[in-house]
């Protein structure tokens, strides 16, 4: 299992390019340096989904070394690791996680609780739990559900910035030597994190009524928020859907009229073309849980804005 | 003088019984109230070195002597439990640490210690074999049981109902074996490791099944509407976590009122120590107790038993004692022959006591040979005997 | 050798009384001395060899009267010069024939046990017959090997005075003979004094001279 270590790599270079003669200094000197030195100072993190990654990294820069061990093809609400995977969680410093079920694997492994950070713990009491989850009850026990809180906490970027700050808290607190330098990037960082939640905000105040659909249960956060009347499906990009779901998709739009639906990445051409003849867009807009094939968390975001604003145009 | 205690030593190993009978009766009357004081020592020191290195425990009001005993050293006397959410409370005052215990069941061998990975580094405790606890329904045994009982990776173990009248209540559950630890010296060689999580499938409050939402048979699934599934007990648990169920495995409720025995409490500073110690005064429905304290008082009951014990043993010692210098008296009595005849060859009364009292020194220096073995014997022992007897 | 003048002696809590108004024994002289039981015989001999005081009168031990020593004296004396051979033998159960034969010297102040005195023993015991019998224990010997070893015991400081109470009186006529023929060997070779107690007739003949203490009995 591949460990990551993410640096801001357009930020870098634009560093080295504007500062060549203090970089052919500082390189100098970091080579004269034993590694071990070098390195001492750095709190080891593993986190469980790409957003946190991103966030611990904007914070922390090479103050900390992240760690996100789940690999880059998989969803990591559905991952579980095994046993090297594991041991990157259980040898690191702090384990940072999403919370509000995401991380089905927590309750099934083992882990060092005085490490692990809930980072959406501020806000516990706003979770939105599934309406229709599936409950069961076995003989005489009470009835109960395997799968009932929705877990793209990020998508809220008010929720964002509470986890992301959860993680500056606690960096700052495990490694105060570097209290100001965490500051200035978490400054930064809420700075961008608030533009975003600025920015959805508007888009959506154009037009408050205006009713998308889901293409899956991941928006939940995101339509509260930013108070988006939405109703969703079940349907995945990469699968055409069956003749139910078509089915399913006009009940809403009978009753809920709509002329976009988010996907979590582009649907395949016919659902596409399909969806167009009904007179439905797809927009995406992706939770980006895992590690962009370009760009950043950020980028992607900022992109999912930008197609959102085409739902209201 | 030597050829007193030559003819001194012909005469005790030529009266060999005897001579071992008396060696015998006088070292116990040295050696068992050495070895008391051994053992009570060694209890002490292992009792008072776990307290001082778990200094703050949580638990329910209720005995504080089970509470320590069974955080401690895994004692079979079940404090009331405690909800789990302590834990998180604990960690988010910002002025300690939590580590949470779980101690209830054991396996057919020895206790079931259910914790989290903070426990391992707490205690400084490392793998010797295999590795540490990954995935739910593993354990890992204490390096002196896995000796024991020849335990090794890869072997299983079975939890135990707590009685046999209680056989419903928990989850038998057969644990794979991943690592054995590094022995110690503590309470820590002589248990079963398991997930806090783990624990809680064999308390019954997790379990794992076949997919409900994927049966089809009417004998299990009794009913089946709108969002809901009710299945018939007839329903099949996993009693094994295996990587092909572990994604069935979930728990019912709020974990925050799952059971706990205890929490261990780790102060970041005596501030926050003083700060916890005061707001768990008036808890209703936990208390915070210093260890050193109930152990000390634990002591105080022991060593006054003790000083009890060494007034009869006294006693008795100066009993036999007499005795055995009545037995001796009787002895020159019976030697008075063979004293004459010494007196007849020239010999002295000084001679002859010279004699008595050579005999006397070689009895006192074989019985203090044997109690020095033999409590050299119960010292190499005595760490192991206590901590068993501390463990049940 | 030995002088008695004018003894008297008596036991405490006890009625009888020895007197015994002169009795000499020369140098080199065996002398045996007869008479019914409890007439004083043993007590005679422990008078002459110093283990009793007479209560009256002189006894003279090669003109040194022996109750102007003191006990070390009288007891170096004894350890030195007396030989004593005793009717049960007296030989300590719980030492070998050989340590048996080497205790006066471990139990004497006077005397030192040397390599000298250790192969005087072994010849002793080779000259007796007991030679191969030097580590059984006296539970193991004969009886006529256990006063065999005790004649060793008795002669091993060479002594002066031979005192020997009924030394054949627990043997069987062949080794009576034969015991009485090792103790007239040593003391002929020595020119030891020999004063013996027997209450064996037919062994008289072969002493100087015939004590009988019936001449000595005396009521209080």
């Amino acid at each position: 299992m591949q460990t990551y270590e993410i640096y801001p790599t357009h930020r870098f270079g634009q560093f080295w390019k504007s500062h060549a003669s203090i970089a052919l200094f500082l390189i100098l000197t970091f080579a004269m340096l034993p590694m071990q030195t070098a390195m001492a100072g750095n709190l080891k993190v593993a986190v469980s989904n790409y957003p946190l990654q991103y966030f611990a990294q904007r914070i922390g820069g090479d103050k900390i070394t992240v760690s996100f061990p789940a690999p880059a093809t998989v969803d990591p609400a559905f991952w579980r690791p095994g046993q090297s995977a594991l041991s990157v969680y259980q040898q690191t410093d702090l384990i940072f996680v999403n919370g509000a079920g995401y991380e089905k694997w927590v309750q099934r492994t083992s882990l060092p609780i005085r490490k692990l950070v809930n980072t959406s713990k501020a806000f516990t009491a706003q979770y939105i739990y599934e309406e229709d989850a599936i409950v069961h009850s076995h003989g005489d026990a009470a009835p109960h559900s395997h799968g009932d809180t929705a877990f793209t906490t990020w998508l809220d970027f008010d929720q964002a910035i509470l986890q992301a700050q959860a993680i500056y808290e606690t960096l700052k607190q495990r490694q105060p030597a570097d209290a100001d330098l965490f500051a200035a990037n978490w400054s930064t960082l809420l700075r961008d994190m608030r533009a975003l939640d600025e920015q959805a905000r508007e888009i959506v105040a154009r037009a408050p009524d205006r009713f998308l659909i889901g293409s899956h249960p991941v928006y939940q956060y995101l339509a509260r928020r930013y108070q988006i009347p939405m109703a969703s499906l079940h349907w995945e990009p990469d699968m055409a859907p069956a003749a139910g779901d078509w089915r399913a998709l006009q009940a809403i739009i009978d009753n809920n009229p709509s002329h976009s639906m988010l996907w979590e990445d582009e649907p395949l051409n016919e659902t596409t073309r399909k969806l167009k003849e009904m007179g439905i867009n797809s927009l995406v807009f992706s939770p980006c849980a895992n590690v962009p094939e370009s760009g950043d968390w950020l980028t992607v975001m900022q992109q999912n804005l930008q197609n959102l604003q085409r739902a209201y145009q | 003088m030597i050829d007193s205690f030559y003819l001194a030593w012909r005469y005790l190993r030529y009266h060999r019984l005897r001579t071992l009978l008396l060696v015998a009766s006088l070292s116990l009357i040295g050696f068992v109230p050495a070895a008391l004081n051994q053992l009570l020592d060694e209890s002490q020191r292992q009792l008072m070195a776990r307290a001082d290195s778990t200094p703050l425990i949580i638990g329910a009001r209720g005995s504080r002597m089970d509470l320590v005993m069974n955080a401690l050293y895994f004692s079979n006397d079940f404090p009331t439990p405690l909800a789990a959410g302590t834990t998180g409370r604990v960690m988010d005052s910002g002025l300690a640490d939590a580590i949470p215990l779980h101690v209830r069941f054991k396996t057919r061998l020895a206790p079931i210690v259910g914790t989290t990975l903070d426990y391992f580094d707490f205690r400084g405790l490392a793998i010797r074999d295999g590795r540490q606890l990954g995935m739910l329904g593993e354990c890992v045994v204490g390096g002196a049981l896995a000796e024991k009982y020849n335990l090794k990776p890869g072997d299983h173990l079975i939890s135990a109902p707590q009685d046999l009248f209680d056989m419903a209540g928990v989850y038998p559950l057969r644990m794979s074996v991943v690592g054995v630890l590094e022995k110690n010296g503590s309470p820590d060689d002589e248990v079963t490791f398991v997930d806090i999580q783990t624990a809680w499938v064999i308390d019954g409050l997790g379990h794992g099944h076949q997919d409900i939402e994927a049966i089809k048979d009417n004998a299990l699934l009794l009913e089946s509407r709108d969002n809901t599934r009710r299945a018939s007990q007839k329903l099949d648990y996993y009693n094994e976590i295996t990587e092909q169920n572990i994604d069935s495995f979930h728990f019912h409720g709020d974990p925050d009122t799952f059971p706990l025995t205890a929490v261990i409490v780790l102060p970041h500073n005596e501030k926050s120590a003083a700060l916890l110690k005061g707001r768990y005064l008036t808890a209703d429905n936990a208390q915070l107790i210093a260890t050193p304290e109930v152990i000390h008082e634990l002591l105080e009951n022991i060593f006054r038993i003790k000083r009890l014990m060494d007034a009869i043993i006294l006693v008795v010692a100066v009993a036999m004692g007499l005795s055995v210098i009545l037995i001796f008296l009787l002895s020159l009595r019976l030697r008075a022959r063979e004293i004459e005849t010494v007196f007849n060859l020239g010999g002295s009364r000084s001679m002859v006591a010279q004699l008595i009292m050579a005999e006397i020194v070689l009895i006192v220096l074989l019985t203090t040979a044997v109690c020095v073995l033999l409590l050299g014997w119960l010292d190499s022992q005595s760490s192991d005997w206590v901590r068993y007897l501390l463990i049940q | 050798m030995i002088q008695v003048d004018e003894l008297e002696f008596s036991y405490t809590q006890s009625e009888f009384q020895l007197v015994i108004p002169s009795l000499s024994v020369g140098s080199a002289e065996s002398v045996a001395i007869i008479g019914p039981s409890g007439t004083g015989k043993s007590t005679l001999l422990k008078l002459v060899s110093g283990i009793l005081t007479a209560t009256k009168g002189q006894v003279l031990f090669n003109g040194v009267d022996l109750a102007a020593l003191g006990d070390s004296r009288r007891r170096a004396l004894r350890s030195e010069q007396i030989g004593f051979i005793f009717q049960n033998f007296e030989l300590q159960d719980y030492l070998s024939a050989f340590d048996n034969i080497l205790h006066p010297y471990r139990i004497s102040r006077t005397l030192q046990l040397d390599a000298e005195v250790r192969e005087r023993a072994r010849q002793l015991a080779y000259d007796m017959g007991v030679n191969e019998r030097l580590q059984a224990y006296p539970s193991q010997l004969s009886q006529g090997e256990k006063q065999r070893v005790a004649i060793c015991r008795a002669v091993l400081s060479c002594p002066r005075l031979i005192l020997a109470d009924e030394a054949t009186g627990n043997l069987d006529p062949a080794n009576k003979q034969h015991i009485l023929d090792l103790i007239f060997h040593y003391i002929q070779q020595s020119g030891a004094t020999l004063l013996a107690v027997t209450h064996d007739h037919d062994l008289l003949n072969r002493f100087d001279r015939v004590i009988d203490f019936q001449a000595f009995i005396h009521d209080r």
